[in-house]
């Protein structure tokens, strides 16, 4: 199908190849970045929002 | 190390806390005005200023940019202070922010009901109030990256990355689609004309929702969700890949909006695959959400801000299920154009953006004023009411839009419509309608409840004074061999601002580019002409009053609506549409073809009608419009319009601008004739002739000439 869309669009080939490329980079990218994450930065990531000094005050609802 | 001392910015918020109060009434109200409009004419008011066509994108826009954008702001300056350990980069840009901000709603206020709009869906605003919407945004970014940059966390948590992915594509679409050629201060001409505007305009309608309505919520999810509940977030592994898949995918699905349309099949089918695909983020990021209260569900019990919060997420995995099936073109073809949309954004907006906005206020208010919630009870009672109040409303509009679907599509034996007058169709719906309106009443009712609430509670407190933090410095970063790459990119936001941008950019840059020079894509039709000067007067009258909120010009190739519509729309047909006027939704019939074959009408049948649409169609739901047949247009910038439709390359004659009066008093007198004939007395330069050009020329463009 997208060779026909492509089909007298001069120079613009590449952007099929482009396009599947990109992809396959930022899922790639992405998978291998988490899997080799450090626990110790996760927990310590996770926990942030807990650590902004601002819960004394519990609202009256706890 | 030495500690320093600093101070968080509680006034900001609590700026913001009041205006989105404030602006989250008043859109409420509003579309509870307009929901009343459809079963009940009469609360149109007989006023142009307060027609449905005219205050329904003020409500989206108050929606949108006054009660979610504040909410967003209020969110954003809480949390991003306490996550970066930083004051605000600058108190004077947080101040220019929120009156900018609040200065650009009251505009749209007083401009949308005048009927200045460049009829473009949720993007109404005319130029200049554009630019100020990017001015003002790009202080807010200027002082989030500000603030970034002097952070005392070396580290950005995924909070900070969903504002960051906010600030630059919310600009990039904004400016992107925004372009347009001035005429005079209040009125401009889209860049892009016809399949190309509904493109640009699509991808920016669809990401707004993604990056103002999602990404910055997400955001904000990532922060008061652990804090409501008291747990640390689920899984930080799966916030990583939900934002990054997030934005990567969301950018591509817009031409989902165009399913049937003249838009070429290739769009349709890349909006349809990424759709697909945006499912596996965003449920990813729901469960990210809900499990976050792993360990703390019995305490969802007692606590109304955690039931909010929950109904909130759940709302937005509903929304983000039924979009991507929305998306499927054998579901598309029932739920479009129908009542169901309505009934998927507002699962949205009313579910998962008011809640959680509702939520956060609450959360927010006794830490705000240093005291406790006024009343816990009223609290319930308000979440009780707004999740009522969300059934009562989606359900019936459900129910209207398959409705809508199949009576439209329903044949006789002999194979003809079995409602082949668009209005029978109608008259079915009205009493959900009524049960719509009355959803709305019990949201409204419980916003209501909120702010006696809020008040009392800031009223039996005091606003906390800045807050004193004191933290150590963020150390130089300097690159660590072995550091992770997420880890490096975290430290370093710049670079991670432009990789966000590449991530959003190449999505719209793969889609618009062969858009733009395959010529294949839009084949030309040869009988195809420019409107003539009185006829594209009559389309800036059909723009100011917003009738492309109700009537659609996109006839799909579906043999129901070949049958009620005619031939179905072709893209050559739209090349001198700037803008677009395809519409979204079909409350009233399809105009595309209003102008030829059995759809045409004697011009004193549109007279008659706009006067009172009910004296021609007993039962019509349609505003009355009395006043197109008062008003005179001097058509002082006719000539101008006739430039700037050249300057985007409508083929007028060098020069025409000067002789296109005499066309457009010629053309008029003609329709003042007919109607002389039908024993009506009008003059040329009344609204309605430049009207009823306009509806006389639609569809017109396919007849052998």
């Amino acid at each position: 199908m997208l060779s026909r869309i492509y089909q007298g669009a001069e120079g613009l080939q590449f952007f099929q190849g482009l396009s599947l490329v990109l992809f396959f980079l930022v899922f790639v990218g992405a998978i291998v970045m988490i899997v080799t994450m450090q626990r110790g930065h996760i927990d310590k990531m996770s926990k942030m929002p807990l650590e902004s000094g601002d819960d004394k005050n519990n609202g009256g609802l706890k | 190390m030495e500690m320093e001392k600093f101070q968080y910015d509680n006034k900001i918020v609590r700026m913001f806390f009041w205006a989105t109060v404030v602006w989250g009434v008043t859109a409420f109200l509003v579309g509870l005005t307009i929901a009343l409009q459809l079963p009940a004419p009469v609360f149109n008011f007989g006023t142009s200023w307060l027609t449905f066509g005219r205050l329904r994108p003020l409500h989206t826009n108050a929606a949108i940019f006054a009660f979610v954008g504040n909410g967003i702001f209020m969110g954003y300056y809480y949390s991003a202070q306490r996550l970066l350990k930083a004051r605000n980069f600058s108190d004077v840009l947080s101040k220019v922010h929120f009156w900018g901000w609040q200065g650009i709603i009251v505009s749209a206020a007083l401009t949308l009901p005048a009927g200045l709009t460049s009829a473009k869906e949720y993007a109404e605003l005319e130029w200049p109030i554009d630019i100020a919407i990017a001015l003002i945004w790009v202080a807010w970014g200027v002082n989030m990256m500000g603030t970034i940059l002097k952070r005392r966390e070396k580290h950005l948590y995924v909070a900070i990355w969903f504002y960051i992915a906010t600030f630059v594509t919310v600009a990039m679409l904004h400016i992107v689609n925004s372009l347009a050629i001035p005429v005079s201060f209040w009125k401009s001409y889209s860049l892009y004309a016809g399949v190309q505007d509904a493109l640009v305009q699509w991808w920016y309608g669809h990401n707004a929702v993604a990056f103002f309505l999602t990404t910055p919520y997400l955001g904000l999810m990532y922060y008061f969700m652990p804090k409501a509940a008291q747990r640390p977030v689920y899984s930080y592994r799966l916030s990583i890949i939900h934002f990054w898949a997030l934005i990567f995918l969301y950018i591509w699905a817009g031409p989902h909006h165009l399913l049937y349309t003249s838009t070429p099949d290739w769009a349709q089918t890349l909006g349809t695959v990424f759709s697909i695909m945006l499912i596996a983020p965003s449920w990813g990021g729901m469960l990210n959400g809900l499990l976050t209260l792993r360990g703390a569900w019995d305490r969802v019990r007692q606590d109304p801000i955690l039931k909010f919060m929950v109904v909130a997420v759940s709302a937005y995995g509903m929304s983000t299920f039924e979009g991507p099936m929305m998306s499927l073109k054998n579901y598309n073809a029932i739920t479009h154009f129908t009542d169901y949309t309505i009934a998927h954004v507002h699962i949205g907006a009313l579910g998962w953006n008011g809640l959680l906005t509702f939520g956060m206020l609450y959360w927010l208010a006794p830490r705000l004023w240093n005291t406790k919630l006024y009343s816990v009870k009223l609290a319930n009672v308000h979440f009780w009411l707004a999740t009522l109040g969300i059934i009562f409303y989606v359900i019936p509009m459900y129910w209207t839009g398959i409705t809508q679907a199949l009576i439209w599509k329903q044949f006789t034996p002999e194979g003809l419509l079995v409602y082949p007058n668009f209005l029978e169709t109608v008259l079915q719906l009205v009493p959900m309608y009524w049960t719509r309106a009355f959803g709305g009443t019990l949201f409204l009712t419980g916003s209501l409840i909120m702010v006696y609430n809020l008040v009392k509670t800031a009223r039996s407190g005091a606003p906390i004074p800045d807050q004193e933090m004191e933290a150590a410095p963020l150390k130089p970063i300097v690159s660590v061999a072995g550091e992770h790459k997420h880890r490096w990119l975290e430290a370093r936001p710049m670079y991670f601002l432009a990789l966000a941008l590449v991530a959003v950019a190449i999505g719209g840059i793969v889609e618009f580019v062969p858009m733009f020079v395959v010529k294949s894509n839009i084949p030309t039709i040869s009988t195809v002409t420019p409107y003539s000067p009185l006829e594209l007067e009559g389309r800036d009258i059909y723009i100011k009053e917003g009738c492309f909120n109700c009537h659609s010009q996109m006839i799909r190739p579906f043999r129901s609506e070949t049958e009620r519509y005619g031939e179905y729309s072709k893209a050559g047909e739209f090349v001198y549409d700037h803008p677009f006027l395809w519409g979204s939704k079909r409350t009233g019939p399809d105009l595309h073809r209003e102008g030829v074959g059995k759809l045409k009408k004697p011009d004193a049948w549109h007279y008659n009608h706009m006067d009172n649409p009910r004296s021609m169609s007993p039962g019509s739901i349609m505003p009355v419009y009395p006043w197109l047949l008062e008003r005179s247009n001097d058509y002082a910038d006719l000539h101008k319009k006739i430039r700037a439709m050249r300057t985007l390359g409508v083929p007028y004659a060098d020069g025409y601008e000067d002789i296109a009066l005499d066309d457009l008093k010629k053309q008029a007198d003609g329709i003042v004739a007919n109607l002389k004939e039908s024993g009506i007395e009008t003059s040329w330069d009344k609204e309605i002739i430049a009207l009823i050009a306009y509806l006389q020329k639609l569809g017109t463009g396919i007849l052998p000439k």
